[in-house]
């Protein structure tokens, strides 16, 4: 079960309100490539964090995974984060308690519970973050 | 080989993974299991909503909802 693919999934719905990068929505594993962020995009985009947690969560006759895993939100800072925090609130809201609308290979998702949006700390000052963390308790099928 | 009277997810015992836990008044299997005592006649389960999926105890954030139940048990080994 991919967690990762299965959070990126989901986040196609927000697509049109994030920037572009070769001809896709800019949503990135782990970091945004160094020739995306030399374009300085105006509309936010989305890193995929790896897990923080993944655990098995498991019966007699059943396996799963409990996992924690961020999206961070970052936007160029242009003195206002209402659109990044509009977006981030939209994926908090694609996830909170909508386990059954998650597509899992191999599997399927029991809990989703999200916390956030709340700051998400940059080393460039140009941008400004925002995070959501998303709890996903996955099921062998 | 004697019998299983205690069993957890995680062990004991080692072999844990794909033990049966029958109610005696039934004969059926009890799914969802996470612990079982067949010597003292209790078993913990995760409760499953009407979707059949596993969720959050309310009054527990961060953990799944379970249920104790008191019954006749036994353990059984896989086939």
């Amino acid at each position: 079960m991919n967690s990762t693919a299965t959070i990126f999934a989901q986040l196609s719905a927000v697509s049109a309100s994030l920037a572009a990068w070769k001809g896709q929505p800019a949503i990135f594993n782990d970091r945004a490539p160094d020739d995306f962020l030399l374009t300085s995009p105006e509309k936010p985009f989305l890193i995929i964090a790896a897990p923080s947690r993944d655990e098995p969560m498991e019966t007699f006759s059943e396996t799963g995974r409990l996992i924690l895993q961020d999206v961070r939100g970052y936007q160029r800072d242009g003195g206002s984060s209402a659109e990044l925090d509009a977006v981030m609130r939209t994926v908090r809201d694609l996830f909170h308690n909508k386990p059954e609308q998650l597509t899992v290979t191999g599997g399927v998702c029991d809990v989703c519970r999200v916390t956030g949006p709340i700051q998400s700390p940059t080393s460039d000052e140009s941008l400004i973050g925002r995070r959501v963390t998303i709890r996903l308790d996955l099921r062998n099928t | 080989m004697s019998q299983i009277t205690y069993a957890k997810v995680g062990g004991p015992p080692a072999y844990w993974h794909g033990l049966k836990v029958i109610d005696l008044d039934t004969g059926q299997e009890v799914l969802d299991v996470i612990e079982v005592d067949a010597q003292e006649g209790w078993l913990i389960s995760y409760r499953r909503n009407a979707e059949g999926r596993f969720y959050m105890d309310p009054a527990n954030e961060g953990q799944a909802a379970r249920q104790r139940v008191e019954g006749r048990f036994e353990i059984r080994r896989p086939a």
